[in-house]
């Protein structure tokens, strides 16, 4: 985990502006801080030793006036404006990791699923918020700070000087030595944090499953179980990070209390004015608190910046927008593919070929792949080995070097499992008159009126009350309404009755349409015997 | 707040403790400057070392003990903080057990995730940020504060005025500005527009309709950064005030210390002490006007949080019954089909399975749903001659079109049915729905894990693992919706054969829409 990133001045244009604010507004700061601790000083002593009367010192307590309402002004605009950029730069990455997903790369939210995903894009890089708002300026004011106040200090007293700079490295020190030490505490602590909040989503998904099964009740207990183990190892880790704040801490104030006393006796011994012993005493904590600050809060911004690896891993992401532009499909080519899914045996998908004009079936036991190879053909998963020839006008084309915005144009599909996206069922198929969905509807034997509201009606959330045969309908009517050239089409007839089967059946084996090539996956053995080609999936067991 | 305060109340008390512990942190800085000015004054007269012992000690004893204290009230706050929030999610989960799922009908997805995940998360900032902070600022402060009035009480009094002006308005006036409420509403809908995006994304991007939800997304995030903009200009006005009342009391401070000093009120050893306090007393809390610019959101968290939290619910093991000789439903209709589909009457034994059919979209599943429990229905259900209200687990098993496969082990999914189920038994089942020959070709075996959405399997051998799920269930009565769906039809009648066969002793309803040569009296559904 490193406390600046630089992927971060690549991804986010603002970063780079908020970088030199922020070090303008150190500065600032920390010329304030010297200009009080002078002015202070001074005053102090006119009024201690020389008796003097505090009217006589107007311009003195204008310029500590002033430096007050500069420091003032700086530290408000530190706020305002690490938190305006800070939220400029979670709108870029939030931004930029959206539009890397929806342009195609599914990767992230294959692997997390979409509840994790967004969540990653919501609360993830809102965590992000301390890191910029707290932690970051505060690294700059680091570097500054102290350097420019220990200058001073050295002007004015070189002993004190001396001290300081014994004492100040050994605080980057300690918190490097400490951050080795906790680095696997926190990286176990926050997969517990990833696995609670996992567990915690995965059992709203499944609730009513829970329900049915009578096992529902049970999981509060497993819920306060994963917590109080996530709250044992977050305090463990807590313990050595407070501890390492701890020994910062002593060593920061130890060393001020050292350079008061040692002070103190000088001015005993008389060897020291009283105006400096002022001047050090008060700057000495400057020096010391921002580097302390920078150590203490860092643990407070460990989960931002593991979010922040999650987030440029995503943004480091192949952009699959970029690549060939392809024309018409004319054929689709398959060397044998192999697939690998953590934990389980290789998927193999022997060598096929799907061209125009024709209907192909692919047939095979569940978990042969059926499936794994339409996503192939969609791009949106990669062989492990073999490769995906797209055959266009221009030739064979390893589907890899394609635009797949550009393949994706030419291509139309039915989901195992569709989704219906929100909005009415006009919108859904991407007709424009209710009549055209109602007959486009009569071709995959889904009538209008038996859906509440008929195809004005809004589905897409929990309560649409469609059943999964008329989902699948649905979906199929708008992979045939987009005009493609190829059709890949998973198991067209499941969740359908049979009368509904004939009329898919005769809708998707009469392929009419010379430009068109028809792929088509089912189980159901009535539907494959009509069709002219059959690919054959034995799978591996 | 009445709920979410009654599950706080627990850890209330300690918190405090804690949190004066760090108040008592901050005070020692407080002691630390002041000490130290008063040694470097004293010095200054250039009076025997013995005189400068004490105040040496002091010094070390306040740079020591600050740290300590800071340590333990950190910790003890940290550890209380999460215990509550473990709290808040099992009360917030036991709130959805138990008014699922009618209550969430049109509620999304997105949103009920926001308020279980986010939401908890926020409010625990109300301790962490705001109250802590707050209170530790005080405590230092009046400490400090203390101090100046017991060396010249006027001073004490007028910088003790400034004090506690500046941390009641400055906070105030943040929280005021920044009238961040809306943003729990703002981040709820757009996690809520995410979540529904990504569900659906593959199919949209092929057919071309991301361009909608980008704009929604984008215009989601702009409204969000209006709110977060306000916020941060509040918080930062407020520090802003914050810094010049350090200012004011420093240069009055410096005004009532010479004021004193020259009428002889006031030692000269005292002078810096006075002045100088200030800085350490306004130290303290700095950086609590960002806390209450949020106070708002967290608020409105708090809220939401409150009405979705219940009791917990004790656990009543279910003891499954062995046999009921008859289950027979009349006039049977879920209510939102009511007037659109005949009612169903029927009656079940353990000679004669149910075997339901319709055309898609007539309410099949939705049948399913009402007779067990997670949706309303009119008619009357009874089991043995006796009337219910609704099937309750120990009497029936039901295989969901929608099961859920949680994303751990096989094994772990499975138990879901019985918990003490056995390896061997997992695997005689596993052969019966033809999995085991996959089962054992996975290097883990049972400990393989399903992944996301069972991401890692296919669709027929998903819906094969949940027909295991409930065939390994001992309860009189099955129904399974939809049993053999994604599977070839061939291995669909091999495995329906031998379910017929585990549960020949048992009640049966089926509702397919394929014919699976069951015998039994076949219901169709109609319009």
């Amino acid at each position: 985990m490193k406390p600046f990133d630089p992927r971060l001045l690549r991804y986010s244009r603002s970063s780079r502006g908020f970088l030199i604010l922020t070090v303008v507004i150190a500065a600032i700061t920390t010329a304030a801080t010297i200009l009080i601790a002078l002015t202070l000083s001074r005053l102090l002593v006119a009024i201690f030793t020389n008796h003097s009367d505090l009217s006589m010192q107007r311009s003195t307590i204008g310029v500590l006036a002033a430096a007050f309402i500069v420091k003032a002004l700086a530290l408000g605009a530190n706020q305002s404006v690490a938190a305006a950029y800070s939220n400029r730069i979670r709108s870029e990455l939030r931004n930029g990791v959206f539009r890397r997903i929806v342009d195609g790369n599914l990767q992230t939210l294959y692997s997390r699923g979409s509840a994790s995903t967004s969540l990653l894009l919501t609360r993830g890089i809102n965590d992000l918020d301390g890191y910029f708002t707290k932690f970051l300026p505060q690294l700059f004011i680091a570097t500054f700070l102290p350097l420019f106040v220990g200058l001073t200090i050295v002007r004015y007293d070189l002993r004190s000087g001396l001290i300081i700079a014994c004492t100040v490295p050994l605080i980057p020190l300690f918190g490097y030595m400490i951050g080795r030490f906790t680095g696997d505490a926190t990286e176990k602590k926050l997969q517990t944090l990833h696995q609670l909040s996992t567990y915690f989503l995965d059992l709203l998904e499944g609730v009513t499953t829970l329900k049915v099964f009578g096992r529902s009740k049970k999981q509060s207990k497993n819920i306060e179980k994963i917590g109080e183990r996530y709250r044992i190892e977050t305090l463990s880790v807590l313990k050595v990070s407070f501890l390492s704040s701890l020994a910062l801490e002593l060593v920061a104030t130890l060393s001020v209390a050292l350079i008061a006393v040692s002070i103190g006796l000088r001015l005993v011994h008389g060897g020291l004015e009283l105006r400096t012993g002022l001047l050090v005493l008060i700057l000495a904590p400057e020096v010391y608190w921002p580097i302390r600050q920078v150590a203490s809060r860092f643990h407070d911004v460990e989960d931002g910046i593991a979010v922040s690896d999650q987030i440029f891993t995503i943004l480091e992401g192949e952009d699959l927008t970029i690549g060939r532009e392809i024309g018409e499909i004319q054929a689709l080519s398959w060397s044998d593919l192999t697939f690998e899914y953590e934990g389980r045996a290789t998927v193999h998908i022997p060598a096929g070929v799907i061209a125009r004009g024709k209907v192909h079936s692919l047939v095979g036991p569940s978990g042969s792949g059926k499936s794994t190879l339409f996503a192939a053909l969609l791009g949106y998963t990669r062989p492990s080995s073999g490769e995906i020839l797209v055959t266009t006008e221009a030739g064979a084309i390893p589907l890899q070097e394609i635009a797949l915005p550009s393949l994706r144009a030419h291509i139309s599909w039915l989901p195992q499992e569709p989704h219906l996206s929100e909005g009415t069922i006009i919108e859904f198929l991407g007709v424009s008159t209710p009549s055209e969905a109602e007959a486009l509807l009569e071709r995959v034997a889904l009538s209008a009126s038996s859906i509440t509201g008929g195809v004005t009606a809004q589905i897409g959330s929990m309560n649409d009350f469609l059943s999964y045969g008329q989902k699948r309908k649905l979906a199929l009517a708008r992979a045939i309404y987009k005009d493609a050239d190829v059709l890949l089409i998973d198991e067209p007839t499941a969740s359908v009755d049979e009368a509904s089967e004939t009329v898919i059946k005769e809708l998707l084996t009469s392929n009419s349409d010379p430009k068109k090539i028809i792929f088509f996956s089912s189980h159901r053995t009535g539907l494959i015997t009509s069709s002219e080609n059959e690919i054959t999936l034995r799978g591996t067991r | 707040m009445k709920k979410l305060r009654r599950l706080s109340s627990a850890i209330n008390g300690r918190f405090l403790v804690a949190a004066s512990l760090s108040g008592i942190a901050l005070a020692m800085s407080v002691g630390l400057l002041g000490t130290s000015a008063w040694l470097i004054s004293m010095a200054s007269m250039q009076p025997p070392v013995l005189v400068l012992e004490v105040a040496i000690v002091a010094v070390r004893f306040f740079g020591l003990s600050r740290g300590f204290f800071r340590y333990y009230g950190r910790l003890q706050e940290h550890g209380l903080v999460l215990n509550l929030q473990t709290k808040i999610r099992s009360a917030l989960y036991a709130g959805f057990e138990r008014h699922l799922p009618a209550e969430f009908f049109g509620v999304q997805r997105g949103a009920l995730l926001y308020r279980t995940v986010t939401d908890t998360e926020t409010v625990l900032d109300l301790w962490i940020r705001a109250i802590s902070p707050w209170l530790s600022a005080l405590i230092s402060g009046v400490s400090g504060v203390g101090i100046i009035y017991f060396l010249l009480p006027s001073a004490g009094i007028v910088i003790g005025a400034i004090f506690i002006t500046s941390v009641t308005v400055a906070p105030w006036i943040a929280y005021q500005l920044s009238r961040s409420e809306e943003k729990s509403e703002v981040q709820e809908s757009l996690l809520a527009t995410l979540i529904s995006t990504f569900d659906s994304l593959p199919e949209s991007i092929i057919f071309n309709r991301t361009d909608e939800a980008r704009a929604r997304v984008s215009a989601l995030q702009s409204k969000l950064s209006g709110v977060e903009r306000r916020s941060s200009m509040s918080a930062g006005i407020g520090d802003f005030l914050f810094q010049l009342s350090t200012g004011v009391s420093v240069i009055i401070g410096l005004y009532f210390a010479a004021d004193g000093f020259a009428h002889h009120r006031l030692a000269g050893v005292n002078v810096a002490v006075i002045a100088l306090l200030p800085l350490a007393i306004f130290d303290g809390a700095t950086g609590l006007s960002i806390a209450f610019a949020e106070l708002s959101a967290i608020l409105s968290s708090a809220n939401r949080i409150d009405q979705g939290i219940s009791d917990l619910i004790e656990d009543i093991p279910i003891q499954p019954l062995n046999h009921v000789d008859s289950f027979s439903v009349s006039g049977f209709i879920p209510s939102h089909l009511m007037g659109k589909i005949q009612p169903i009457t029927f009656t079940a034994t353990s000679e004669r399975a149910i075997i339901i059919s319709a055309p898609s979209g007539v309410g099949k599943s939705s049948i399913v749903h009402s007779l067990c429990g997670l949706a309303p229905f009119s008619g009357e259900l009874s089991v043995d001659g006796e009337v219910l209200q609704e099937l309750t687990p120990e009497l029936v098993t039901v295989g969901l079109q929608g099961d859920h496969l949680f994303q751990s082990s096989i094994r772990e999914n499975l138990r879901i049915a019985r918990e003490d189920l056995g390896d061997r038994e997992i695997m005689q089942m596993l052969e019966v729905v033809e999995l085991a020959d996959l089962v054992h070709s996975l290097p883990d075996g049972l400990d393989t894990h399903i992944g996301p959405f069972g991401h890692n399997f296919s669709g027929g051998e998903r819906q094969r693992l949940k027909l295991a799920r409930v065939l390994l269930r001992h309860t009189p009565i099955f129904i399974l919706d939809e049993p053999f769906e994604y599977l070839d039809a061939l291995q669909a009648r091999r495995i329906a054969k031998r379910v017929l066969t585990i549960l020949t002793s048992k009640i049966l309803i089926i509702v397919s829409h394929i014919d699976l040569e069951i015998d039994g009296e076949h219901l169709h559904l109609s319009k």
